[in-house]
């Protein structure tokens, strides 16, 4: 959960703007108001919306999102805010990523398992999987292969539909 | 520019996307190749299978009990209460058929089957289409004339299922087991069952010689074979190896006519010096016969210290063996119950 950061300035286009704020909105936008003061009549307020996935670089107090520049009071306030960033974007797709290929690799080397067994001991491997052998009609090896395969096909396609979902918010350039 | 992982030892690019589909391909797996296998069938829990289990070969124990159980070398099924084969087939063909695939009957060319013809599942598994008539040699034991009318009906529905599938089978009689003895130097006097599970295991153990052998025979279209064999031969008892190979036609495990022997098959063991006296003995004893379409000797050699040494002779002949006895009571049965007629089968398998 980013926190809602005050007191910061913001440069973009040549202007700097004092007294904003920013806050996350839509999990992964940023959103900065700035309130600007006019020396005669009502001040006014300046919007910036940007993407989390536009961070660049940091500089000091300096966090550059895109082509705006946040300038908070502190490096240490500058760096707070880039692993808040951080742990919304790239930390958590990474984590998410690793998570699913974990999982997926453990499950792939089960069925690998399975197939060193065969290898090594195929009478035994067959009389343990001889009741769901009942349907074969050909040889039982090519059989329990020929269901491995499917097995192995199935997990590769789950693993990438996960994939697609856990990608599905991350901008197309860095995918 | 984008990110670009490289590989840390040869520095070239790694794309994790193609890596990730490249685990798609699996490795194969090969068919095992076994040295030979051999089928026990409803011989009984007793029988010795370490005497005949030499490197390489696996025997597999197909039996009746009290329940049904299946592990490495053996397929039990439980008994039903009929005592004839349709029952077993309807309950158990198509089980056993699968159950002998897995335990992988096809990974060797060399394939015995010792089995009581009169049991139920002698029937199942002749008639089962995991046994391959090509790389089969049965042995099967056939009963005596006071066996019962059930076990008569499916002796004699296992012959006739033998000789229409066209499997080669070496046919040991009831009064054979009965008559046979010898003297081993490990083992001692033996007789009946002990002597024959002692001839087996050269068989068993010349697997290679045999099953080519008999493949050979059956291209001549000899399929049916009588055992004979000379256990503990010594120079005091046979003036010398061609009277002991002489002798082996008087001992055959089936009543055959000399004149319609196409084809004999020799085993000898002995002690390596006497091998040039039996390949001398052999060629003599082979010229005694005329119309002989084929004939072997395999030496094997043979340790010990009083100098025996054991034939086993595997005889064949083509015409299909009869068995009256057999005949009689399963015509009998039949008549008062279709159900037995094995012709009924035909050749379809299950």
């Amino acid at each position: 959960m980013i926190s809602v950061y005050s007191g910061i300035s913001i440069k973009a286009g040549g202007k700097t703007y004092l007294a904003c704020s920013a806050e996350v909105i839509e999990s992964t936008r940023i959103r900065a108001v700035c309130r600007e003061r006019k020396r005669f009549g009502r001040g006014f307020e300046v919007v910036f919306e940007k993407s989390l996935w536009d961070l660049r670089v940091r500089e000091g107090r300096g966090v550059s999102i895109d082509d705006l520049e946040f300038i908070f009071g502190s490096e240490d306030e500058a760096c707070k805010f880039v692993n808040e960033i951080l742990s919304v974007t790239y930390n958590r797709v990474i984590g998410e990523i690793q998570k699913t290929v974990v999982e997926y690799l453990e499950r792939r080397s089960g069925i690998l398992g399975i197939y060193a067994r065969l290898r090594r001991s195929p009478r035994s491997t067959l009389l343990l999987f001889a009741e769901s052998l009942k349907e074969c009609q050909v040889d039982p090896i090519e059989c329990l292969l020929q269901r491995l395969r499917e097995e192995v096909k199935a997990l590769y396609k789950g693993f990438n539909e996960k994939l697609r979902a856990i990608l599905a918010d991350v901008p197309a350039d860095i995918q | 520019m984008g990110f670009v992982p490289r590989c840390g030892v040869c520095g070239s690019k790694i794309s994790y996307t193609l890596s990730v589909e490249e685990l798609l391909e699996i490795p194969s797996v090969e068919r095992p190749r076994e040295e030979a296998i051999f089928l026990l069938v409803d011989y009984g829990a007793g029988f010795p299978l370490q005497q005949i289990s030499p490197r390489g070969v696996y025997i597999l124990n197909i039996a009746l009990g009290d329940e049904d159980s299946l592990s490495e070398g053996l397929i039990m099924f439980r008994r039903l209460r009929s005592r004839l084969w349709p029952e077993y087939l309807r309950e158990y063909g198509d089980r056993l058929n699968r159950l002998l695939k897995i335990h992988g009957v096809d990974w060797s060319s060399n394939r015995f089957v010792l089995m009581g013809s009169s049991s139920p599942l002698a029937l199942l598994t002749s008639y089962s289409k995991a046994i391959d008539p090509l790389n089969t040699l049965l042995i099967t034991l056939i009963p005596g004339e006071n066996v019962s009318a059930p076990e008569a009906v499916n002796s004699y529905s296992t012959m006739w299922i033998i000789d229409r599938r066209g499997l080669s089978s070496l046919i040991v009689t009831e009064g054979f087991l009965d008559e046979i003895s010898g003297y081993s130097e490990e083992l001692g006097y033996i007789e009946g069952g002990d002597a024959l599970i002692y001839i087996i295991r050269y068989i068993v153990s010349s697997s290679k010689e045999i099953s080519r052998s008999v493949s050979e025979d059956r291209e001549l279209g000899i399929r049916y074979y009588g055992l004979a064999a000379v256990i503990g031969a010594y120079s005091t008892v046979f003036r010398d190896s061609s009277h002991a190979m002489k002798s082996l036609v008087y001992r055959v495990s089936i009543d055959i006519a000399m004149r319609s022997i196409q084809s004999i098959h020799i085993i000898a063991a002995a002690p390596r010096d006497m091998q040039g006296y039996i390949e001398t003995s052999y060629r003599e004893f082979i010229r005694g016969f005329g119309g002989l379409l084929n004939h072997t000797l395999s030496f094997v050699e043979k340790g010990g210290r009083l100098g025996t040494y054991d034939l086993v002779a595997i005889i064949g002949f083509r015409d299909r063996p009869e068995f009256e006895w057999l005949r009689k009571a399963y015509e009998s049965v039949r008549s008062g119950n279709p159900e037995v007629d094995v012709s009924l089968l035909g050749d379809q398998r299950v």
